[in-house]
């Protein structure tokens, strides 16, 4: 587990390193700025660990169904997945590249949410 | 895994850059392109072990 200064200094060491790389017009300064990334997104894995435990535990108490919750922690790792790339593509350059990947996040994303809407819209009428 | 992993790639990326430099500089554009590349590949290859165990990860964390 790393706190704050230590997640800073990586970020920064990162970013001048890769700085540094595009200055000497090397194609390695997207790799130093995908590794620094790859890092921090491994840390911050570590602290959404404790925000799942809790929601799940929150989640039992109020019986709510789990594959709500599954279907929240998998839109929100696509999310994280997606954002990480297009935006790496965007530091690129290749913003079309980018502008893809988000797409193709959303869309994901849509398919895993329509059957959980489905069922929302199954009860209201009931109710009704 | 961790700040060393960023320095390594960091250190290869430059190396390679100051080769290409020399080679240019010395009349061996084939070379400097060639060097280049290999930087490249090497530096792919040291990285997909640590993307595959990232996107694991992920996987495993969010059961995707």
């Amino acid at each position: 587990m790393i706190g704050i200064t230590q997640m800073i200094g990586i970020a920064v060491c990162g970013m001048l390193l890769s700085l540094l790389l595009k200055g000497m017009k090397s194609e390695l300064y997207i790799v130093v700025a995908l590794v620094t990334c790859g890092i921090l997104l491994y840390y911050s894995l570590n602290l959404s660990l404790s925000v799942m435990e809790y929601l799940r535990r929150l989640a039992h108490r109020f019986s709510l169904e789990d594959v709500y919750l599954q279907t929240v922690f998998k839109v929100i790792g696509i999310g994280y997945v997606c954002t990480l790339a297009s935006q790496l593509c965007k530091d690129a350059g290749q913003a079309s590249i980018g502008v893809q990947v988000e797409l193709f996040g959303k869309l994901l994303i849509l398919v895993q949410a329509l059957p959980i809407a489905a069922k929302l819209i199954d009860t209201l009428t009931g109710i009704l | 895994m961790g700040v060393e992993f960023i320095f390594q790639i960091a250190a290869i990326g430059i190396i390679v850059a100051v080769l290409n430099q020399l080679l240019i500089r010395s009349g061996r554009e084939e070379q400097a392109m060639l060097t280049t590349l290999a930087g490249l590949i090497v530096v792919l290859f040291m990285i997909i072990g640590q993307i595959s165990a990232l996107f694991d990860t992920i996987q495993s964390v969010f059961n995707l």
